[in-house]
């Protein structure tokens, strides 16, 4: 009987047990970890010449891929896998990718392109850009066409598509630079206007170098320019249009000085300093009835202004607590609250292309920094540290500044520096002579 | 004791029986072969003849004869045997549906009744539990009676193999072993069902769940839970301790005897129903230690590059879904985004990317993740929180 109960236990027991066989195996549910800390380091990328064509495209395949690679590595986000290691060789734009070749050598990306000429002389160039690991194409690819003079201006916008599509954010490598020429001793320097691409290339000068000229500043759409010059004897505000190279000076009374201006986002109006006796306030003038709204009235001296993105808000620099500090108040004038609150000296506030930051100058123990910090003032970041860095310059994403770097002593010469606002790749722009104030344009159309 | 030496008893006058009838029959046999080959003496060489000539059209008369028998009862004999195996493995999905088709009304009717078909899922418990030894002598004993039939006949070949078959039919079975005395009857159901040996090989894993039978213990709260309810649903307190064990020796032996074999034929039906998916189904197992878990954490870290991401990216917080192999590698495919907080969309699907990017890179070879608790890992949700990589 002991047998037959336990066997009887033991059958429904089996049973039941067989009816919750399932839950004996159910999942657990997902294993959930948080991943907190990474790395910071380039991404490896294969970026194999593109491939021509047509014959006649032969260099400018080459050249062209060469300065997509400039670009995208001087970002200092991305590396470039040196062709010697390759697998696979891209001599077919529209061959199969083998993923498993450029996984092999840790490629995280790759882009391939081709280049061909048509009997007219004009450029096309067709890419794409594939993430190796997901074994997918990153976006559909695209197609440029141009002349063969607009060559880098070609190359420029593939990489700022390759660099947009990496990281999620627009790219800058097709814009321009305005900035000061410097020539000659520090003590007799010759200073004229020039516009370049933003790696350096294709410099032109926009003024000669019979007057001092200094903080240029590029309207939103890059094809104007607002700059202050000596020549009429006292500073003065200019406007220069940079197609035709022809300047206008902003309709101020003669004999008040005026500097630092600045574009409104629209376009439409200019915010400047203007001195009357020994007083400096910020000013707006609209300029196409040349109608002008007195923005600030204090003893102090408020300069640099800078509107936020959207036009609502300008961010300048004052002494009227004592020492120069940056201050925000509405586009239109009224109370100005002050954000910084380090120590030291803020001046030259300029707001984020994206109206998250704001850069400055600061002047603290003998050293000049450029920073960050958020819009409240808060979360600032000192990015670089010199003898002199000042005159930050926002890119058109956001990304970087460009500012004048200025070395030590009697043969010091001025520079232009870029660094990410991570603070790292701190790189010279290179430049065929000593250069300052940079301004950076928007994204060319 | 008594029922033991009555049987030992039958068996051995069945046995003495057997031996002076069986080798009454058996010598009257030789030796009616040897006189009719003296009554074949009388004429020598027509005798040689005829037996030439008599042995060449017996064999061909014979052949054909049997074949043409084979196969008219062929077509009834083979669907059984045919639909036998068919329910016997599949007897847990569909354990009603191929009875009636194969069997005839016949076989539906006492099957269902009797034992045949319970015996495939309900009688190989059974039969495992009580006496495994006395399945064993039950299987032999079925095969001896199939044996002597070829012996008959010698030369046909293919005769006896449908006989056996015959046999094994249900009904036919059931007839035989009534007849035949009641021992034979008894070993006749428990040996109906060869699928017996396959519990046979679940009884020889037993000690192997008694080794590890600590597992069980330790980690299902659940399975004396649920053995607890569902036995005190069948209103059996005892079976509701097995896992239990400060109660009386006896008891604890035979609870614990009841448990495992509940555990065994929990598994053995899980894996039964189950079917091919049964190597899912492991058991989940202790779940990861933290320095497991860290050991993943890091892998993954080691390839979170977040050099390249955006700032509206390294502003958002994402949920990453991924499956995975058993290996440890990733399904590539499986990547998917499940949430985000504090970016854009465009932010979001940046950070994804990258995210992405570091599972399957750095699982590519496979993470180092203990196979035994792949039921822990099987879905992993990472998020991805880039505030301690901001810039500072």
């Amino acid at each position: 009987m002991k047998r037959l109960t336990a066997f009887a236990c033991a059958a429904v027991a089996a049973l039941s047990l067989g009816s919750t066989a399932p839950a004996l195996a159910q999942d657990p549910g997902p294993l959930k970890l948080d991943i907190t800390r990474g790395v910071i380091e380039p991404l490896p990328l294969a970026l194999p010449d593109f491939v021509a064509e047509t014959p006649q495209a032969a260099d400018y395949a080459r050249q062209i891929s060469e300065v997509i690679a400039a670009d995208l590595v001087g970002t200092g986000l991305f590396r470039e896998i040196p062709s010697s290691a390759y697998i696979s060789q891209v001599t077919n734009f529209g061959a199969a990718v083998q993923y498993a070749d450029w996984k092999a050598i840790n490629a995280q990306g790759l882009v391939t392109g081709a280049v061909s000429m048509d009997s007219a002389g004009n450029l096309s160039v067709k890419f794409r850009v594939f993430d190796v690991y997901a074994e997918a194409p990153l976006g559909s690819g695209l197609q440029l066409g141009g002349s063969t003079t607009s060559w880098r201006r070609i190359a420029h916008k593939v990489a700022d598509v390759v660099y947009s599509r990496i990281t999620g954010e627009g790219g800058y490598f097709d814009s321009r630079v305005v900035f000061v020429s410097q020539t000659g001793p520090k003590n007799d320097r010759k200073k004229r206007l020039g516009v370049m691409d933003y790696d350096g290339a294709g410099l032109q000068y926009l003024t000669d170098d019979h007057y001092i000229v200094f903080a240029p500043r590029f309207s939103p759409t890059g094809d104007r320019v607002l700059y202050t010059s000596y020549e009429t004897g006292t500073p003065q505000i200019m406007m220069l249009d940079v197609g035709t190279v022809t300047r206008t000076r902003l309709p101020v009374p003669a004999e008040s000085v005026t500097f630092a201006p600045r574009f409104s986002p629209d376009g439409r109006s200019i915010v400047y300093s203007m001195s009357t006796g020994s007083n400096t306030d910020l000013y707006r003038m609209d300029i196409a009835s040349s109608q002008i709204t007195r923005l600030t009235n204090t003893p102090a001296i408020e300069t640099a202004p800078s509107f936020s993105p959207d036009g609502t808000q300008i961010v300048f620099e004052s002494d009227r607590s004592g020492t120069q500090q940056l201050y925000i108040m509405p586009a239109g004038g009224g109370e100005a609250r002050r954000i910084s609150s380090g120590i030291g000296r803020y001046g030259t506030p300029v707001w984020s292309p994206r109206g998250d930051l704001i850069a400055f100058t600061k002047q603290n123990q003998g050293r000049f920094h450029i920073g960050v910090m958020r819009t409240d003032g808060s979360e600032e970041r000192l990015l670089t540290a010199s003898f002199l860095d000042e005159g930050p310059s926002w890119a058109p994403n956001g990304r970087v500044i460009m500012f004048t770097r200025e070395s030590q002593g009697t043969g010091g010469e001025s520079a232009l520096y870029t660094v990410d606002i991570s603070g790292r790749n701190l790189k010279r722009v290179p430049t065929t002579a000593g250069a300052s104030d940079p301004a950076w344009s928007p994204l060319l159309k | 004791m008594n029922a033991g030496q009555y049987i030992s008893g039958a068996g051995h006058i069945g046995l003495i029986a057997y031996v002076l009838f069986g080798g009454l029959f058996l010598h009257p046999e030789e030796p009616s072969d040897v006189s009719v080959q003296e009554v074949a003496l009388i004429s020598e060489s027509e005798y040689a003849a005829l037996v030439a000539q008599s042995t060449a059209p017996d064999t061909y008369e014979v052949a054909p004869e049997m074949r043409a028998p084979e196969t008219e009862s062929a077509p009834e004999v083979s669907q059984p045997a045919e639909t036998k195996p068919s329910p016997s493995t599949p007897e847990t999905p569909p354990p009603t549906a191929p009875e009636p088709k194969p069997v005839t009304p016949e076989a539906v009717t006492p099957p269902v009744e009797v034992q045949p078909t319970p015996p495939s899922p309900q009688a190989e418990p059974e039969i495992s539990l009580e006496d495994p030894g006395a399945g064993l002598p039950d299987i032999p004993d079925r095969k001896p009676t199939p044996r002597p039939v070829p012996r008959i006949a010698d030369q046909v070949v293919t005769a006896p193999e449908p006989q056996p078959e015959i046999s094994d039919a249900p009904v036919e079975a059931a007839n035989e072993e009534s007849e035949s005395p009641e021992v034979v009857e008894e070993k006749v159901e428990e040996a109906a069902p060869q699928e017996t040996t396959t519990e046979i090989v679940t009884e020889a894993e037993k000690p192997s769940g008694m080794s590890t039978s600590p597992r069980p213990k330790s980690r299902p709260a659940n399975l004396a839970a649920q053995a607890a309810a569902a036995e005190k649903a069948q209103e059996t307190p005892k079976p509701a301790t097995p896992m239990a064990e400060p109660e009386a020796e006896p008891k604890q032996d035979s609870s614990d005897a009841v448990a495992e074999a509940a555990a065994a034929a929990a598994a053995a039906l899980a894996a039964e129903s189950v079917g091919s998916p049964a190597a899912p189904e492991r058991p989940v197992g202790p779940p990861l230690t933290a320095g497991e878990r860290e050991g993943m954490r890091v892998a993954v870290s080691q390839c979170w590059n977040v050099g390249a991401m955006s700032t509206d990216a390294m502003r958002t917080v994402i949920t990453v879904s991924v499956a995975m192999n058993e290996d440890g590698t990733p399904q590539g495919g499986s990547i998917k985004l499940l949430s985000h907080t504090g970016g854009t969309e465009a932010g979001a699907t940046a950070a994804f990317e990258v995210a992405r990017r570091a599972i399957i890179r750095c699982g590519a070879k496979g993470f180092p993740l203990p196979v035994e608790k792949y039921a822990h890992w099987r879905n992993i949700e990472m998020t991805f929180d880039p505030e301690q990589m901001r810039f500072k």
